[in-house]
């Protein structure tokens, strides 16, 4: 019975982060719900989903990255600069807004693809290369234009503001009731491909094959290098796509605007139970990490005296708690590997090795 | 096309037309907003001379855009043509709403200038240096700039248009009356009307007081939302039945208002400097409505007070 457990408990290690992580959630929640009223309303729970779908789809493309043991801090600067880049665009080019779009995420691909052969084929730190890519974006973004350009677009209107009602909770009559928008549609869609992708293809498994050991993912035949570049396109895509999100939130673009977003990425992936040193985590795990943050920040709202800047006080000691939980994880599975004793031949009558024996 | 396969086509198409009703797309503001403008117009009030014996032109400006806007005159002198072919340039051109946004169909004949702390009444008015009385015929042309409609803080000249104002000399209409000159239907508001704001805030004046110069205004939001929220107002001007804009502009975000909590209310005063013979007050009331930083103009009516 015992062994039964331990077995079990041996095997389901590796999910312990992402239940700490979905536990920690519903606890959070579940603490707003008892102590505010408001936050039983299930639109407050749907507004989880609405207020940052750019933040939740650029940590998607960062969990890639650092399951493949990198890291990329180009990303706020990559949507800063796609929010800019599109408002300029839609101002003065008077461009089609799908052209605008489809733009943005080819120049979000090329800036991925530059990072990524940086990092790969000249061997570049990934934290220099993408240092000088986020600074090289913003450094665009206000070269672009010093100041916000709002966008005045039809289809960035109807993208933002168009309100997809839940069937059940809301009354289609009137048209009140708790509902989505259209960039929380996308983000859910990212998050299922993004799963898929990472568990269920030759790709993602090499992602984690890489994360977890680089040169033995060589020794193995993988495709290492081709995979760390379609990595880091892959994360330059999520970040215009981001960029995109976020310029249809808020109609305008900035370069000021995602300052400091690729650091919550980095913690909602974190605190989503991924490794930062690569190869163990769940794109799954992510979402809620970026829910856990969304919780915070609504929590604190409701709560309506505490300053807003305790919402990255609790992400830096949840994102320090987390890292803390891995090391020290990490550091156990290291152990027998570093101080195993030698296999003693089993002694007849022992009853200590009793449980062991299958 | 197999039958099974046609039955999925009709199902999916089924599912996907009853999940229209659930999608509510917003309106197109645009496209119902567009107005017919016909800018800005002057018309001379007095001709006089100046303390320095230049020629100086009195006048009342009309908002004729079809929508709430601020006008200023261009960095340039104004052309006086006289009826005999002469012409003479005028370097002073105090011609504008002081920065403020008057309401569609409204007349005004000055505003406050200066600076914050030390406020001057400035009539709209003309001067030519060393230029003699225009003959008849005369007429003023007036570059000018005007915006339209909402005060997007992040976009202020979005809706930008320069132009020129030609203004007739010959007649002098001295006895016009302010601030309505064509009056459009439902524009002037009560004083204590329900304004609903930013993140359905409902705003509302609940008090007005005049003492000697000043009225004060209380203003009280009322959140019924889930968020603390803040809903900037600004120091709202006043126009008297004498034309004038009473306060100094200053971008409505930039008075501090009190937060209101989720489910609360929160109040506020606002002050304006108002000589106390004027009366007939309409105050022009930017409020923050739609998304941060973005203001829509009401007119609300004051009376006597």
């Amino acid at each position: 019975m015992i062994t039964s457990l331990r077995a079990r408990a041996v095997r389901y290690r590796r999910f312990a982060p992402l239940a700490a992580t979905i536990t920690l959630f519903c606890l959070a929640y579940a603490y707003g719900a008892v102590v505010y009223e408001g936050m039983r309303d299930p639109q407050v729970f749907l507004n989880l989903f609405r207020a940052s779908p750019f933040l939740l789809i650029s940590a998607i493309g960062m969990t890639f990255v650092i399951l493949s043991g990198g890291i990329d801090l180009s990303v706020g600067g990559v949507v800063a600069l796609t929010t800019v880049a599109s408002a300029a665009l839609l101002r003065s080019g008077g461009m089609d807004p799908w052209l605008v779009m489809a733009l943005m995420i080819v120049m979000g691909a090329v800036f991925g693809v530059t990072m990524g052969f940086f990092i790969t084929y000249l061997r570049v730190q990934p934290f220099i290369a993408t240092l000088a890519g986020m600074w090289v974006a913003r450094g665009l973004s206000f070269w672009i234009s010093d100041d916000a350009i709002p966008i005045d677009s039809r289809l960035y209107t109807v993208l933002g503001q168009t309100k997809i009602l839940i069937p059940g909770l809301a009354d289609p009559v009137t048209k009140i009731g708790p509902f989505i928008s259209i960039p929380v549609v996308t983000e859910l869609v990212v998050l299922l491909v993004a799963i898929f992708v990472a568990q269920y293809t030759r790709f993602g498994r090499t992602v984690y094959a890489i994360g977890g050991n680089e040169q033995s993912a060589r020794l193995m035949g993988l495709p290492v290098n081709r995979t760390k570049m379609l990595v880091y396109t892959i994360n330059g895509l999520c970040s215009a796509l981001a960029g995109i999100a976020l310029s249809v939130d808020v109609s305008s673009g900035h370069g000021l605007y995602a300052t400091g977003l690729e650091l919550t990425a980095i913690g909602a992936v974190v605190i989503g139970g991924t490794l930062l040193t690569g190869g163990v985590g769940y794109v799954v795990g992510t979402l809620f990490g970026v829910l856990i943050i969304g919780v915070i920040q609504t929590l604190i709202q409701f709560n309506g005296q505490l300053s807003s800047w305790w919402t990255p006080i609790v992400v830096g000691a949840l994102t320090l708690a987390f890292i803390g939980i891995q090391s020290a994880l990490a550091a156990r599975k290291a152990r027998p590997t570093a101080g195993r004793r030698m296999p003693q031949p089993a002694r007849l009558g022992d009853p200590t090795l009793q449980e062991d024996v299958p | 096309m197999s039958r099974g396969r046609a039955a999925l086509a009709v199902l999916v198409g089924a599912v996907l037309a009853g999940a229209c009703e659930y999608v509510v797309v917003p309106p197109d503001d645009g496209a119902a907003a567009a107005v017919t403008s016909e800018g800005w117009a002057g018309v001379a009030t007095a001709i006089g001379t100046t303390d320095a014996g230049d020629l100086r032109i009195d006048l009342a400006i009309e908002n004729r855009t079809g929508d709430w806007s601020a006008m200023a005159a261009a960095e340039a002198p104004a052309r006086l043509a006289g009826g005999d072919g002469s012409t003479a340039s005028c370097d002073v051109v105090m011609v504008g709403t002081g920065g403020h946004r008057l309401a569609p169909g409204f007349r005004m004949r000055g505003f406050t200038g200066g600076t914050k702390t030390e406020p001057v009444i400035e009539p709209i008015r003309v001067e030519c240096a060393d230029a003699a009385p225009p003959p008849a015929g005369s007429k003023l042309a007036i570059d000018y700039t005007y915006v339209t409609g909402e005060y997007n803080y992040y976009d202020p000249e979005a809706t930008t248009t320069r132009t020129t104002m030609e203004v007739p000399l010959d007649e002098l209409l001295a006895d016009l009356t302010y601030p309505v000159a064509a009056p459009v239907d439902g524009l002037i508001q009560p004083a204590d009307s329900e304004i609903t704001a930013l993140n359905d805030v409902v705003l509302q004046m609940t008090g007005l007081e005049r003492a000697g110069t000043t009225l004060e205004a209380t203003w009280q939001t009322t959140n019924p939302g889930e968020y603390p929220t803040s809903v900037h107002i600004g120091e709202p001007p006043v126009i008297g039945s004498d034309g004038v804009i009473y306060g100094f502009y200053e971008s409505p975000d930039l008075a501090s208002v009190p937060i209101t909590p989720p489910g609360a209310t929160a109040e506020w005063p606002t002050e304006v400097d108002i000589p106390a013979e004027v009366t007939g007050l309409t105050m022009l009331l930017p409020v923050e409505s739609k998304k941060q930083r973005l203001f829509v103009s009401h007119a609300l009516d004051l009376g006597g007070t």
